[in-house]
């Protein structure tokens, strides 16, 4: 059993006697020391006395009363009235209402959507031009310092949109986010509460409190229905504004009114929705360093030394082949000479054969030699450009 | 009077019976002057508005529709509204300044019946700075003493919200005694 239940069955029994303060406290020990504070203001306010008219204040009273009275002579057709919130009496909010009435003439058939889109609902394909012009009278009224009868006035719909929805069957558009926007607005609202708009706000939250206990709070998780419990029941400051009620922890479940519960219903409770969104923050601040790290390592320059080791391997090959060729055809040249000579002298001895066949040794190896000679040329020209390259490739690392 | 018997003589009154208004009048009197004088403070200004409210009665009578509300109901609205509209054109609300002028406090040396005056003053200063449902509810369920039921009729509302609404103005109350420097303890001592 919730605690205005509780204290409502200690009232009537004490009304009727049939329990005394100590039993009903007995009952009730969790709730002890609470009402043992309300009773005694119960009462103390059955203590105070009824004052009555006199009786002769009574008959004048009446005296003057039938005179006028003439109920069949009062106007039947009901009165229209222009029902205009408080706030429009000011000659500047009058002005600053003109201009946005123009702007509105203005704008035209943007107008009319504005206009029908101030019935729509939570799920309804206007609600967002609804809560988009609210946004612009909220400018609007912290320009004209109205501020906290907007957001009163913005709380009161909030609610009577979710009672509307419910009204009309529509429950399962009363969402998660339909209830939390309802809940800032409120939360705004008391925040922005002054002395004039504070008893509004109380008969608001009087008004749809009932039919919240009977819909949404049976059907939301603790968290937001404390939440809301908390926005319902404000309390007056000594200034005549509204705060968040501290003890919040009376409404929850009798089950979890354990001592867990009870650092959350200190006025702490309402700060902490400010404060985690410095937390999430932190996050993103360490993508952004990680491309710095990945920069560091550059190894593009290493690569322009390899092709210098590429050029010098390639010319080795050729250069050893040639020269040894030169050598040994010399030698076999001469070797085949001297036989040439030595086993055909007898018959070769006497004439000119002779003196010609060493003038065509002599000039085969002639060019025997110069064809050597220039492999060996061919042979170290890429020798020396592989040189030469390797020596420019090594220059910028020196 | 019961329902019935209310209906019918709004009925004649509607009509012109001038008896008929006189009955409810006598009816409901006294109480519509206990709810203005616990928000006014002030005998001879809450019959003046009660001399208002059943003039506002007398004039809209021919309009008035039953719903199925109690006819205190609806004279309870207009006590609302004269109550609002004195106080608009005043500028002003009888709220806490009023206590704080007065000082009014518990000293250790004070008896019983002082505390228990002194914080009857409070109390009364406190019950005109509720809300208008708190008010009622206070009014009917603990000095017209009404069970909870009855008050939750006149007022048009279920019996859970009515608790809700008492629950929400004792706290009202006991935060107001507590900010005009009264100890319930002690309060408590002297009264049980």
């Amino acid at each position: 059993m919730q605690y205005p239940q509780v204290l409502d069955e200690c009232i009537t029994h004490l009304q009727d006697g049939s329990w005394t303060l100590e039993s009903c406290l007995a009952q009730y020990p969790m709730y002890a020391d609470q009402l043992n504070d309300d009773l005694a203001i119960v009462h103390l306010t059955q203590q105070l006395s009824r004052p009555r008219m006199s009786a002769s204040s009574v008959d004048a009273m009446e005296a003057k009363l039938l005179k006028k009275f003439n109920p069949t002579s009062a106007p039947v057709k009901p009165v229209k009235k222009t029902i205009r919130p408080q706030w429009y009496a000011q000659p500047f909010v009058r002005w600053a209402a003109g201009f946005v009435f123009m702007l509105l003439f203005l704008v035209g058939s943007g107008a009319s959507t504005i206009a029908v889109s101030a019935s729509s609902l939570p799920g309804d394909g206007l609600y967002p031009v609804k809560t988009t012009w609210e946004q612009v009278v909220v400018f609007g009224a912290v320009v004209t310092n109205q501020e906290d009868a907007v957001r009163l006035s913005l709380a009161e719909t909030r609610a009577n949109e979710i009672v509307q929805l419910y009204e009309a069957g529509r429950a399962n558009d009363i969402t998660g986010s339909v209830i939390d926007t309802f809940y800032v607005t409120a939360e705004t609202a008391i925040l922005q509460s002054t002395p004039a708009t504070a008893s509004a706000y109380i008969a608001m939250t009087e008004e749809v409190t009932p039919i919240f206990e009977q819909t949404i709070l049976q059907n939301v998780n603790e968290t937001r229905r404390l939440r809301i419990l908390q926005v319902l029941n404000p309390v007056v400051s000594e200034t005549g504004v509204l705060v968040i009620s501290a003890s919040s922890e009376q409404y929850l479940p009798e089950v979890e009114e354990t001592p867990t519960e009870i650092p959350s219903a200190t006025p702490t409770l309402t700060l902490t929705p400010t404060i985690t969104p410095t937390l999430t923050f932190t996050p993103t601040a360490t993508p952004t360093e990680l491309p710095t790290e990945t920069r560091t390592p550059t190894p593009s320059r290493t690569p322009t030394g390899l092709p210098t080791i590429v050029i010098t391997t390639t010319p080795l090959p050729t250069m050893t082949a040639t020269p040894t060729l030169t050598p040994l055809l010399l030698e076999t040249r001469a070797v085949a000479i001297t036989r040439t000579v030595e086993g055909d002298v007898g018959e070769q001895v006497s004439g000119e054969g002779v003196d010609d066949f060493f003038a065509r040794q002599n000039e085969l190896f002639v060019r025997e030699t110069e064809r050597a000679v220039e492999l060996t040329q061919t042979v170290l020209a890429p020798t020396e450009r592989a040189i030469r390259l390797t020596q420019t490739a090594l220059a910028p690392n020196n | 009077m019961n329902r019935v018997e209310e209906q019918r003589l709004i009925q004649q009154a509607q009509k012109g019976s001038e008896e008929a208004f006189a009955q409810l009048y006598r009816e409901h009197v006294q109480q519509i002057y206990r709810y203005i004088y616990y928000r006014t403070r002030d005998q001879h200004l809450a019959e003046d508005l009660t001399a208002d409210v059943f003039t506002k009665v007398i004039e809209g009578l021919s309009r008035y529709v039953d719903k199925g509300k109690p006819f205190i109901a609806w004279l309870y609205r207009i006590a609302h509204a004269r109550v609002v509209d004195h106080y608009r054109r005043q500028d002003r609300r009888p709220t806490a300044t009023n206590v704080e002028e007065a000082n009014l406090s518990i000293t250790p040396d004070m008896d019983v019946e002082l505390v228990k005056s002194h914080a009857s003053e409070a109390l009364m200063d406190g019950i005109a700075s509720l809300t208008v449902d708190q008010q009622q509810v206070i009014v009917l369920r603990f000095i017209e003493g009404l069970p909870i039921e009855a008050v939750a009729e006149q007022m048009g509302k279920k019996a859970n919200a009515i608790k809700a609404l008492q629950f929400r103005a004792v706290r009202s109350l006991a935060s107001y005694l507590e900010r005009s420097g009264f100890d319930t303890e002690s309060i408590l001592a002297g009264l049980f």
